[in-house]
């Protein structure tokens, strides 16, 4: 079953089937809030919150419409609306914490936080799409409103930024 | 195609088997680009290999808001986004006004008319005198019983209006509270559910409008006041499903403890799962848990 069935199906009443877009998407949207704020409670709360939204706002879904690109909306505005009523989590101060599988002494996750932590925001959305969320570039570009050409030009200067900043820290 | 995008395509694996092969020969022979591709490539592997794991107690909220939301699923709770509330604010404007203007027509001769009516002059007249007297008491007489039926039926008429007035008077209240419900100060949205607290009969659209505010309110104190405004209403299973709903989605204890206080008040026995769960979740307030065990207690007698 696609993601846009199982959508389609939860608009019209069949709620179980919110399981499974939960299940497919719930590590991806975990992975997006994480590396967009510092905090893995609140990123897990905003993860909850992208599902609550979906629930309620299932008789917007339109069949036939992208469930990523419709999901990822819904998840860009949770976190514009935790930024307003936040403003200081903007700011990446700090290493976050994965979990517990995560293995703290890695230092290339640490260096790549800090570099993502200083790139400038529009960067690391684009990133953070493309990474976590699996989308091509018309899907981007239909969530951040811009061309295809646009997208690729800024995955590539946001991956040559991401890249300065990484070997900037990790060789200091 | 620009430099930029065929080494974004090249990095994301989006180029064609033949477009790879050109661009690799590129790379060969072009160690500048070549040493970027490769330094592009290192950070991108780096980004694909930190990935965090969601865990047991996301899963367990997720599927005790689903379990909510199925609940919820019985009842016409139809959350489609309707264009004409929009227009509330400014229909009560208009409506408040209009009914001004309407007030102020219909009551002005209502009064002169009860004036000519009541204004009946005290008999002091000289005994010599009664003859006329008589006389002009019973022409009034006759004017009086001429004037029944009319008098009777303005008398209709005057309480139609009122009661029409009241009608009108409801509606306004209820466009008025739609109105601040949807205001974005949470001062306003209060002073809404103080409104709507007083009316006794509320349409749907009100109870409809206090629901949505339940489920999408970010203000604690709104959601807290909203569950006082429904309670006082006739209590429905759609109300009752909609605490129970929402008690499986909020993780603030002083909500969750109104809630359950709500749900035991109401003797809502649908809400007795959703108990048991809240008092076995260890993640779950303490004073939340207690509640929810002697609010299964309550419910437990109440079935028996």
């Amino acid at each position: 079953m696609t993601d846009e069935q199982a959508m389609y199906a939860v608009s019209q009443g069949d709620l179980d089937k919110a399981a499974i877009l939960y299940e497919r998407y719930k590590k991806s949207l975990l992975n997006f809030f994480l590396y967009r704020q510092n905090d893995r409670e609140n990123a897990r709360d905003l993860t909850q919150q992208v599902f609550l939204r979906m629930l309620r706002y299932r008789h917007t879904y339109r069949e036939g419409a992208s469930f990523r690109t419709w999901i990822l909306e819904i998840a860009r505005n949770v976190f514009f609306d935790h930024l307003k009523q936040n403003p200081t989590f903007s700011d990446l101060t700090e290493i976050p914490d994965v979990g517990e599988s995560y293995d703290e002494t890695d230092e290339q996750h640490q260096y790549l936080h800090h570099a993502l932590a200083q790139l400038p925001e529009q960067y690391r959305e684009v990133l953070l799409l493309s990474r976590f969320q699996n989308m091509n570039y018309e899907e981007i570009g239909q969530t951040l409103g811009l061309s295809v050409a646009n997208v690729k030009v800024r995955v590539f200067r946001a991956m040559q930024k991401l890249r300065d900043l990484y070997f900037n820290v990790s060789s200091q | 195609m620009l430099n930029e995008q065929i080494i974004t395509d090249y990095l994301l694996g989006h180029l064609s088997e033949a477009e790879r092969v050109v661009f690799e020969q590129r790379l060969s022979a072009d160690p500048v680009l070549r040493k970027e591709v490769e330094e592009l490539r290192r950070v991108w592997q780096v980004l694909q290999n930190v990935e965090a794991e969601t865990d047991i107690e996301m899963d367990s909220k997720f599927y005790r808001a689903l379990q909510g939301e199925k609940m919820l699923e019985t009842t016409v709770v139809a959350f489609k986004p309707q264009p004409w509330q929009n227009y509330m604010r400014y229909a009560a404007a208009i409506a408040g006004i209009t009914l001004t203007f309407w007030i102020g027509r219909q009551t002005a001769p209502t009064q002169i008319e009860y004036r000519t009516i009541t204004a009946a002059p005290p008999v002091t007249k000289p005994i010599d005198s009664l003859q006329p007297i008589q006389q002009q008491e019973s022409i009034t007489e006759v004017a009086n019983l001429a004037d029944e039926p009319k008098k009777k039926s303005k008398d209709e008429t005057i309480a139609q209006q009122i009661a029409s007035l009241r009608r009108n008077m409801k509606m306004t209240q209820e466009l008025v509270i739609l109105g601040l419900l949807k205001d974005r100060s949470a001062s306003e949205r209060l002073k809404g559910l103080n409104y709507a607290a007083a009316l006794n009969d509320p349409k749907p659209a009100v109870i409809q409008a206090l629901i949505k505010t339940l489920r999408e309110d970010e203000s604690l104190n709104v959601r807290l006041s909203t569950i006082e405004t429904l309670e006082r209403f006739k209590q429905t299973d759609e109300v009752k499903r909609v605490l129970v709903s929402q008690l499986t989605q909020t993780d603030e204890p002083a909500e969750q403890t109104s809630l359950i206080e709500t749900l035991v008040r109401m003797k809502a026995k649908e809400s007795l799962p959703i108990f048991e769960q809240l008092q076995k979740d260890e993640k779950v307030d303490n004073s939340v848990r207690l509640l929810a065990r002697s609010g299964i207690g309550e419910l437990s007698m109440i079935t028996e």
